[in-house]
């Protein structure tokens, strides 16, 4: 074998197994996109599932009544604490004769359902997943309530913006919270594990 | 734990772009101007005798800026129905530009994904008003029949598709936060922007490529003195 051969033998390193790269040795933009454009694929249709199942199922079930009605009596009990005087009926909330009635769509179920569908779809351990759905169902049941109380208070006092609150910033906001929640906890299960970095013992024989 | 600077970065700035894009179609009034036109291009002939028109709508109560009217050639347009040309059409766009905007990558990069996203969301949006469209056929009675007669399985779909599609509002931001991470982020670029650090790390210590050792380097000539 020639030098130059030697050469290029030595150099030349063989492509890891199951690594499809392109003749120049880099991976193309569809290997790249590839488990993003996989993970937008089942996302959308785990989401469509959900959806479908609440408009046709969960919405006509007696809990969700019984949720909606928990939540609006806490959204009241706040504004109480506020000295917004609120009387709750059902999924009815009425404050100095403004009324509002919690339906489909105001409950954060669908917020709740995009974070425990990126979750569960993201790859990591279980544990994590669980403590991230957790974590995030009470974050954004909080926050749904928190848009109930400020929904009638806006109706008493800026009854001129309740409907831009009401059906877009609203909206807006519970679906970008649910993907900010979605972020910090990824950011979370992807952190690398912090390797204890023990002395280094001088282990010399000395004899 | 803290966040990684471009994580920062690019949820402070979508949101604030998009508050930007959406308060100047707000101060200068330009989206309904423009997507009347552009739906009565589309939709305006149905098949047979089926017509629509969009036309702009005063609404008391400020909610509506369009309406949507349904008919036959024969009979006229016979039903009108107010529609939000703003939150149908220019909420999605517009989130989809503040994504790019604030995503943190090089614009050589970003300028192909905008361009098949805005494509994308504008099937999305041309979907947005076709159920309505179909649905308003459906529901517009000739005698005792639809103007759109279809079996029960596939005006199920339609009404589905309607209100899935077009009235739910989490849908109308979910499919452009779907289109934009489907186009502009790989893998790479995830891990980079959850954990910089990390990716800076391994940057590091990644062996050079194969293919640039075994490019011959260039002799250098030696300065003339």
């Amino acid at each position: 074998m020639s030098d130059t051969d030697k050469n290029k033998s030595s150099t030349t390193k063989p492509a890891p197994s199951g690594d499809k790269t392109t003749s120049g040795g880099r991976r193309s933009a569809w290997q790249e996109n590839k488990p993003v454009i996989r993970f937008v694929f089942l996302f959308l249709v785990v989401l469509i599932i959900l959806q479908v199942l609440y408009y046709e199922f969960i919405v006509h079930t007696s809990p969700f009544g019984v949720y909606l009605g928990i939540s609006g009596r806490i959204a009241a009990f706040l504004l109480g604490i506020i000295g917004q005087e609120t009387t709750t009926a059902g999924d009815r909330l009425t404050s100095a004769g403004f009324t509002i009635s919690i339906r489909a769509g105001c409950d954060g179920l669908q917020a709740i359902g995009i974070l425990v569908t990126a979750v569960v779809l993201f790859p990591s351990h279980h544990g994590k997943k669980l403590a991230g759905i957790a974590i995030g169902l009470v974050l954004l049941v909080i926050l749904n309530i928190i848009r109930i109380g400020s929904l009638v208070w806006f109706g008493v006092h800026f009854h001129a913006l309740f409907e831009a609150i009401h059906l877009h910033i609203w909206p807006s906001f519970m679906t970008f919270c649910s993907l900010v929640f979605f972020v910090i906890w990824a950011v979370w299960v992807t952190q690398p594990r912090a390797v204890a970095s023990a002395p280094l013992l001088d282990c010399s024989v000395q004899s | 734990m803290f966040l990684p600077k471009p994580i920062i970065r690019f949820l402070v700035l979508t949101p604030l772009s998009f508050i930007s894009l959406d308060v100047g179609q707000r101060l200068l009034d330009f989206y309904p101007g423009l997507f009347r036109p552009c739906a009565n291009s589309i939709f305006s002939s149905f098949g047979g005798d089926r017509i629509v028109k969009f036309e702009a709508f005063d609404d008391p109560n400020r909610q509506f800026d369009s309406k949507m009217l349904v008919g036959t050639k024969s009979l006229g347009y016979k039903s009108r129905m107010p529609f939000e040309s703003i939150r149908q059409g220019y909420l999605p766009t517009a989130l989809f530009l503040a994504l790019v905007l604030a995503t943190p990558l090089p614009w050589r990069r970003k300028w192909l994904g905008l361009l098949i996203g805005l494509l994308l969301v504008h099937l999305f949006i041309v979907l947005r008003v076709f159920f309505p469209v179909v649905e308003g056929f459906t529901r517009l009675l000739v005698g005792d029949k639809p103007v759109l007669d279809l079996p029960p399985f596939w005006n199920a779909c339609v009404r589905r598709g309607a209100h899935l599609i077009s009235a739910d509002l989490i849908t109308a931001y979910l499919i452009p936060v779907l289109i934009w991470a489907a186009l502009l982020l790989n893998v790479r670029d995830a891990s980079r922007m959850l954990q910089p650090e990390a990716a800076k790390a391994d940057k590091a210590d990644e062996p050079e490529p194969s293919g640039e050792s075994e490019r011959p380097r260039k002799k250098k000539k030696p300065k003339r003195k």
